[in-house]
């Protein structure tokens, strides 16, 4: 922060709590695709079940 | 050129998808609920999920300006349990033989109401310059405040459930204009969010609290009051926790110490599920409301279609985890 006010340029953002946890994801999102489409599947199937 | 139009149409179309993919699919099993089972648009149910939403939406508001800011704010769901107890102690009836505080004068309702914002307040204050000057991160500051409270509100029922509230208070729940659908408490949640539609886009405090949420930096080199803002924000969310708490305890007819358990995380659902980044920076009162909508919908529907009730937390917990996961997908795709 200090060196970018040094050469005029605004601060850079500051990471919250979740920001950082999302950066340790190292997930290609392709793949984070296929883990909501699992999640979306097991929702259906406890619906199913919840309801026969 | 006009294929090119047409890519960003598409593309603009699929974000749209993407933004809104829990509310659209919640929307069509609303649909599909009505259908198979007509009452569900029925007044009563009206009702009842316009009082539930209400509720709910008073104290996911108070918790978005938390996420807003980065942060987060567990000790919501314990903060109103704590307030419906306060309130439910002070309001009982004089004739009860087991009153909680036998020689306690009746206080006016409205009297109550001004304690239990009054104590909640503190409660905030405290969160937020624990968070602001000490900090700490909000997860952990408010993790302490929510066992604390928790632990006060043990204490000071003697973990016993308080009942036998007078009429005037329960009214604020029954109670109606015109329409059964119009009751007082959905007005009182309408007059919360447009307090806080104006707090959010037309006062500084908001303009300050998005600023923040942005880049926190960048907010102090501007001149905000960063810690100041900080401490404002938690104390109004408290605030609006003691005004649920209190607000529940009349619809309940009682309280105890489990009084709203859990609520926090319905709250952070239905902001996230409404549009309000975890990220920071972004969120609109019509989200939250309309998140916590959703969610509200979704546990009907449930009812509705005879899920057992095993099963709904189940159901509910997914829901959560999708929204986390299409949050994040969002974050990682715009990196």
């Amino acid at each position: 922060m200090s060196e970018n006010n040094e050469r005029g340029l605004s601060p850079e953002p500051q990471k919250g709590f979740k920001e950082r946890m999302y950066d340790k994801v190292k997930l290609p999102v392709w793949a984070l695709d296929i883990i909501i489409a699992v999640l979306v599947i097991a929702l259906v199937v406890s619906i199913y079940l919840g309801t026969r | 050129m006009q294929s090119v139009a047409k890519e960003s149409t598409s593309k603009k179309i699929s974000k749209l998808l993407m933004d809104n993919v829990i509310i659209l699919g919640i929307f069509i099993l609303a649909v599909v609920v009505s259908i198979l089972r007509p009452n569900f648009l029925g007044e009563s149910n009206i009702r009842n999920l316009l009082g539930n939403t209400a509720i709910r939406f008073i104290i996911a508001v108070g918790v978005s300006g938390c996420l807003i800011t980065k942060g987060t704010d567990l000790s919501a769901g314990r903060v109103a349990g704590f307030a419906a107890c306060m309130a439910a102690i002070m309001l009982q009836r004089s004739d009860y033989v087991n009153r909680m505080i036998p020689g306690l004068p009746e206080l006016p309702v409205f009297v109550v109401l001004l304690v239990v914002l009054a104590v909640c307040a503190v409660i905030g204050a405290i969160n937020g310059s624990v968070v602001a000057f000490f900090k700490v991160p909000p997860f952990i500051a408010t993790l302490g405040m929510q066992t604390l409270v928790y632990g006060i509100a043990l204490v000071s029922t003697g973990a016993q459930p308080i009942g036998s509230l007078r009429r005037e208070f329960t009214t604020l729940a029954t109670g109606y204009i015109g329409n059964p659908i119009v009751s007082y408490i959905a007005l009182i949640a309408l007059a919360v969010g447009t307090f806080m539609w104006v707090l959010y886009n037309k006062m500084r405090h908001g303009k300050y609290m998005y600023a923040i949420g942005g880049n926190e930096a960048a907010a102090e080199v501007a001149g905000i009051n960063v810690n100041r803002t900080k401490v404002r924000i938690y104390t109004l969310a408290a605030m609006l926790y003691g005004l649920c708490g209190f607000l529940l305890a009349a619809k309940s007819g009682g309280a105890s110490v489990n009084t709203a358990m859990g609520y926090e995380l319905e709250a952070i659902a239905g902001c996230t599920i409404g549009g309000v980044s975890v990220n920071g920076g972004v969120g609109k009162v019509s989200g939250i409301l309309i998140g916590v909508l959703v969610f509200e919908v979704l546990k009907i529907a449930m009812q509705f279609m005879g899920l057992k009730s095993d099963y709904t937390y189940i159901v509910q917990g997914l829901v959560i985890i999708i929204a986390v996961a299409l949050d994040l997908r969002k974050y990682l795709a715009k990196k």
